[in-house]
């Protein structure tokens, strides 16, 4: 053992005697502790509880039980002083929420009118522009109407009608579903039907025939409802004042699909233009009888 | 108070990094100086010498006086249930503080805000007290100084 580690041993000796546990027939109370705590004892006070409390294993343990305890309530403290900030934090985000949602739910006009309040001069800018755009949406349409009279107006509207059925049928293609594949019936005539019938016949190979008849009818935009099938059938009897169209109408909602009906009773169809009372007629079955 | 009660509060003071005037350590000193135990005698010449470390050593070394001090004391006294305190919360921490928690030395170092992997810290400041001890036994007792204060005693 060198010098060194001797001396490391004599301070452990000396401090193991200077500390050594000693019989003290009387001890310190908890104020005097607490004094010692706070930093509220004079130095000869402290000195002698220090000496004490470094000889009294007794002392010491009750003085870090004290410790530990003011430790936990300062802790506790610390934490409901915390408290009310987090709940005034809570409290003005809800403040920001509701009025998020107020605003939200304001309408066009109550933002205006709020932003009149808040910005004069932003109010007075917005204020121009809308009534420039009401003098230009009143009067860009008075520059446009035509100036031919009704019938003008009348072919116009004819014009924006087929506008609207090309955009319909646009659309229609692009939801690609069989009901919405809608098409227009275009104008056909009996003529056209006889003349159908006759090409139709002077074709032996029934699947050709099939194959025309079905190409004209999808040419013309022709095409039963959903709610139609001919695969199943039904009779009905002509009555006084109908008509293809009137039976179409009836049978399958749409009168421009007579030449459907037509088609199922070609036969008959062909040798008489007219419907008379009491004809048997062979119309599609409504598919969700 | 005892002898030892008087220098037990000069060591809680030097445990707390406080500097103790060369006045109140001869106060609490000398009476020993007719003392015949010579375990009396050491407790008071490394008394002398931690105090006077703590006034004329430079500033570095008199933290590391402190943390030394507290790694020493810090192994004695039992304590159940010692508190699981952190180290930089023992920046004041007297004597009835330190007991009992068994600091390493790195935690030592740390309580003074040293460097806790400076272990030669504590070889200087071990060094400088034993020979501070030397001189002070000599000033106090005029015998003979122990070898183990002596430089080159082995």
């Amino acid at each position: 053992m060198d010098r060194h580690d001797r001396f490391e041993e004599l301070t452990k000796r000396v401090v193991h005697m200077e500390t050594a546990p000693t019989a003290h027939r009387t001890h310190p109370g908890l104020d005097c502790l607490l004094d010692s705590m706070a930093g509220e004892l004079a130095s000869d006070s402290r000195a002698r509880l220090a000496a004490h409390l470094a000889t009294c294993p007794d002392c010491r343990q009750r003085l870090a039980h004290v410790r530990e305890k003011i430790r936990r309530q300062e802790e506790n403290l610390a934490r409901r002083i915390r408290e009310p900030e987090l709940a005034s934090a809570l409290a003005n985000r809800r403040g920001e929420v509701v009025a998020h949602e107020e605003r939200a739910s304001e309408s066009w006009a109550q933002r205006l009118v709020r932003s009149l309040e808040l910005h004069p001069v932003r109010g007075v800018a917005v204020a121009a522009v809308a009534t420039a755009m009401v003098v230009l949406a009143v009067a860009v349409p008075l520059l446009r109407i035509p100036q031919g009279g009704p019938s003008s107006r009348i072919a116009s509207l004819s014009g924006e009608v087929e506008n609207l059925k090309l955009q319909v049928s646009v659309l229609n293609s692009r939801e690609g579903t069989n009901q919405s594949s809608y098409a227009f019936p275009q104008q056909v005539t009996v003529e056209d039907m006889k003349a159908l019938l006759d090409q139709a016949r002077s074709i032996n190979d029934e699947w050709r025939r099939a194959l025309l008849l079905s190409s004209f009818l999808e040419s013309k935009g022709l095409r039963l409802p959903g709610t139609a099938t001919v695969d199943r059938v039904e009779a009905y009897t002509a009555q006084a004042g109908d008509t293809w169209e009137s039976v179409a109408k009836e049978k399958l909602g749409d009168p421009s699909l007579w030449p459907i009906l037509w088609l199922l009773n070609a036969e008959e169809a062909s040798s008489q233009s007219e419907l008379s009372p009491g004809k048997s007629l062979i119309v599609p079955r409504a598919s969700h009888e | 108070m005892t002898l030892r009660e008087e220098r037990l509060g000069v060591w809680d003071a030097l445990v707390a990094g406080h500097t103790v005037s060369e006045d109140r350590v001869r106060e609490a000193i000398l009476p020993a100086a007719r003392e015949t135990s010579e375990d009396e005698k050491l407790c008071s010449s490394l008394l002398w010498a931690a105090a006077k470390v703590s006034r004329s050593a430079s500033p570095a070394m008199r933290r590391n006086l402190t943390a030394v001090l507290r790694y020493w004391f810090s192994q004695e006294g039992f304590i159940e249930q010692p508190p699981d305190l952190a180290p930089a919360s023992l920046t004041s921490a007297g004597l009835d503080e330190v007991m009992g928690l068994g600091l390493s030395w790195p935690q030592a170092m740390e309580s003074v805000a040293g460097n806790p992997k400076d272990y030669t810290a504590l070889v200087r400041v071990t060094t400088l007290l034993r020979k501070e001890c030397a001189s002070a036994w000599r000033e106090m007792f005029g015998t003979a100084i122990p070898r183990v204060f002596v430089e080159g005693g082995d």
